[in-house]
């Protein structure tokens, strides 16, 4: 049986930005992803978030919390406050697994929390929602 | 025989003038002329004259050293006790008895000291004529009584004379004849037996006075110890006494002629008076009597001695005057009766009084011995409970103090153990899911269907799994090499090992933990091998250690491994330089710490560093920052003994 986000869809009109500050998760991301024809690109740290979000607003971000300078939970906020970016699909990638640390996450404003190690099946489903999400909300 | 009586008395008479004598008491002069003035102004004993008479008298003594002058001081105060005694209110009778009791107290014990032994019993018989005096007949008994047995168990025949005269006279002032016979008997015997000066000296007419006295005056004994008293008389008293009895036997004979006389000489004797009171009034009714008339109801009430009532009951009753003598009997015996309820309402009183007093003061005492022991319990009680509670407050707190500083210590050691504890799990928890989450990530995309990634992509997959499971052993390696350590259960096993070869082994292992565009170098010293005594695995452990903690901060240049024989003697010495950030001097001895990473986001457990040191230190050898690099960068230096300390051996 294959799985329904397995079915040849086309995600090539949206822009998802996977940051994490481990090249290695990121090059990890990229290939699990790689089956959605999405514009993916990717930023080593929060400022190259930022930056990455300025240069061109992103319809889903796969967020790392754990990263040297500008953390994960600084990236949501200051995407939240920020009304141009404040509807950005914000998804959460960390190994940061306590439940205080998830509460967190979504307090800031994420849309989902993702552990690591991330299980494929579990990431492909999710970024489907978002998109999905992100499709209702677009008509 | 009354002639003889009679001419004695006369006798007796003539020699009046040479019984008085001018210093009977054989004292000082001086002290004599004070003595004598005191006594004169002793009439008046509460003035002033008596007080600087008798001062006089015992600064006199005291400066002529004269005892006994000096007792006589004390006699005089003896006597003042109970004549003020006597003068005051009945209500005032306990104070002045214990007045009179202290006086004679220290009237004894003076005269004990100077060895004036019959001022000791004058002591009593003072005393004992001020207890009957003020009705107080059973003290004045009693008194006697311990008199009598102190003389008796003292073998002092003066004492036991003394105290059976004056006991036979209480008796007989109490109309007890019959009693007072029988002391006056052993007194006479004492006398009569005795070879002691002092009572030898003494006379013996009073005794024999009252030894008549306890007789009817028409006995025979009356008349026989009347002869003897006549003839015992020293002192003009003793012979007006004499004189006196002289006049009543005579005038019961029937000798008008001695009668007159005697009676003659007692009314000119200016003592007489006060001798035998009531004695021109019963020399006034004899003389009726004589004459055959009975005197007035009146003069015969006047007449209130019982030994008085009885003679002239007894005179007139021979002379034929039976109303007189039934009137002068009836009148005695009911004198008598009620001399007897008087003497036993006073002895009522008396023992009512010393009873209450006696009851009271043991009650007080009682009470007063009970509130003693009460308040000295309390205070016992309450001292030991201040000090145990004092002790037990001090110890509390000191423990407390301690035991807080104690606590305070250990719950700061327990949060800071506990903070790198949690600071730990949560790193171990980052550590550990980060190769996992690339072990598991890449796994999962190899399971994917063939044609998913091409296979040069696959096997690049593969070698990500394969070195994020080497990270992953390093990492439990650290955690068990620190738990093993901790348990004692880290073992150094020594063999040959070569610094050239060590060296290489670890730049080959840390290698694949550079960062992209980072050389790893090895620079020996010397390219001539090295061999020496060491656990090689163990020297190449930390080196690798070393390497892999330089791979994780250096993003670019070089990283340096050097060896040297020579840097320090007996030892070899190893180091790594990076071109990384370089480590601030005060973290030198920080970063060995367990759990400690400057940079949280650098990967690592915080144990690599820490657990170096623990090796080395097991080795004999050294692992320090080198301070003193100045490189830019991070030095690290390893030294390791050529020779293994022999308590690891």
């Amino acid at each position: 049986m294959t799985p329904y986000y397995a079915q040849d869809h086309d995600y090539s009109k949206y822009n998802v930005l996977a940051v994490d500050d481990i090249p290695l998760n990121l090059l990890l991301v990229q290939k699990m992803l790689s089956r959605f024809n999405f514009k993916l690109r990717t930023a080593a740290g929060g400022q190259l978030a930022l930056d990455a979000v300025a240069e061109q607003k992103p319809d889903l971000i796969l967020l790392d919390l754990m990263m040297p300078g500008i953390d994960g939970f600084e990236v949501i906020r200051r995407l939240r406050e920020n009304p141009e970016t404040a509807d950005i699909q914000i998804v959460i990638l960390s190994a940061l697994n306590s439940k205080d640390d998830v509460v967190k996450g979504f307090n800031a404003g994420a849309n989902d929390f993702i552990m690591k190690p991330i299980i494929m099946e579990k990431l492909l489903s999710c970024v489907v929602t978002q998109m999905q999400l992100v499709e209702a909300k677009a008509h | 025989m009354r002639k003889f009586f009679s001419s004695l008395a006369c006798l007796l008479v003539a020699f009046l003038p040479l019984a008085a004598q001018s210093n009977p008491y054989e004292i000082d002069d001086d002290c004599y002329i004070y003595f004598q003035q005191a006594e004169a102004s002793f009439e008046d004993f509460t003035s002033d004259e008596f007080d600087q008479n008798a001062s006089a008298l015992q600064l006199a003594a005291l400066e002529t050293g004269d005892d006994k002058a000096l007792t006589l001081y004390y006699v005089l105060m003896l006597k003042r006790a109970c004549a003020a005694g006597r003068q005051g209110d009945r209500g005032e009778l306990q104070s002045a008895n214990k007045k009179v009791e202290a006086a004679r107290k220290t009237l004894q014990v003076v005269a004990q000291e100077k060895g004036f032994i019959q001022y000791y019993y004058y002591g009593y018989d003072l005393a004992q004529a001020y207890y009957f005096n003020t009705n107080q007949s059973s003290s004045a008994m009693a008194l006697l009584d311990e008199m009598y047995e102190i003389a008796k168990s003292e073998q002092d025949d003066y004492g036991q004379w003394q105290a059976l005269r004056f006991i036979s006279r209480l008796h007989l002032e109490q109309g007890d004849a019959l009693n007072a016979r029988s002391y006056l008997r052993r007194g006479l015997e004492i006398f009569e037996k005795t070879k002691d000066p002092s009572l030898r000296r003494q006379s013996m007419t009073r005794m024999y006075c009252d030894m008549a006295d306890t007789y009817s005056i028409a006995d025979d004994s009356a008349r026989l110890f009347y002869n003897r008293a006549l003839q015992s008389s020293k002192v003009h008293l003793d012979t007006l006494r004499c004189v006196y009895y002289g006049a009543l036997v005579a005038a019961y004979d029937g000798d008008q002629e001695a009668y007159r006389r005697n009676r003659d000489y007692c009314l000119e004797d200016p003592s007489f008076d006060t001798l035998y009171q009531t004695g021109d009034e019963l020399f006034l009714c004899m003389d009726m009597i004589l004459r055959g008339d009975a005197p007035s109801r009146e003069l015969l009430d006047k007449l209130q001695q019982s030994k008085q009532q009885d003679y002239v009951g007894r005179l007139s009753g021979k002379k034929g005057l039976y109303e007189v003598a039934y009137y002068m009997i009836y009148k005695r015996f009911m004198q008598l009766l009620r001399n007897l309820s008087k003497v036993n309402e006073s002895r009522l009183d008396e023992y009512t009084g010393r009873y209450d007093n006696f009851s009271l003061s043991r009650q007080l005492q009682q009470k007063d011995r009970e509130t003693v022991r009460l308040y000295r319990l309390a205070a016992i009680l309450l001292s030991v409970i201040l000090l145990s509670a004092l002790l037990f407050s001090f110890v509390h707190i000191r423990h407390l103090r301690k035991d807080r500083k104690k606590d305070e210590e250990r719950i700061e050691a327990l949060k800071v153990a506990d903070a790198a504890k949690t600071r730990f799990v949560q790193n171990m928890s980052h550590e550990v899911r980060t190769p996992l989450n690339a072990i598991v990530g890449f796994s999962q995309l190899l399971t994917l269907p063939d044609g998913s990634f091409p296979q040069e992509e696959k096997d690049e997959f593969a070698e990500h799994i394969v070195n994020n499971t080497k990270m992953l052993t390093m990492l439990l390696d650290d955690i068990l090499n620190t738990s093993a350590m901790d348990s004692g259960n880290y073992r150094i096993s020594y063999e040959e090992g070569e610094v050239h070869f060590i060296c290489r082994a670890a730049i080959s292992s840390a290698e694949h933990r550079l960062q992209p565009g980072v050389q790893m170098v090895y620079e020996p010293d010397s390219e001539i091998p090295f061999t020496f005594q060491t656990d090689p695995r163990r020297v190449q452990q930390i080196l690798i250690n070393l390497l892999t903690n330089a791979c994780k901060h250096t993003p670019s240049g070089t990283i340096k491994l050097t060896s040297s024989v020579r840097e320090h003697q007996g030892r070899v010495t190893f180091a790594v330089t990076d071109t990384g950030p370089g480590i601030p001097p005060e973290q030198a001895e920080v970063i060995f710490e367990r759990f400690t990473k400057l940079n949280e986001f650098v990967q690592g457990t915080g144990l690599g560093l820490s657990i170096c040191r623990d090796i080395a230190g097991r080795m004999g050898a050294k692992v320090y920052l080198d301070t003193s690099y100045k490189g830019g960068g991070a030095r690290f230096v390893f030294e390791v003994p050529v020779v293994p300390p022999t308590e690891n051996m």
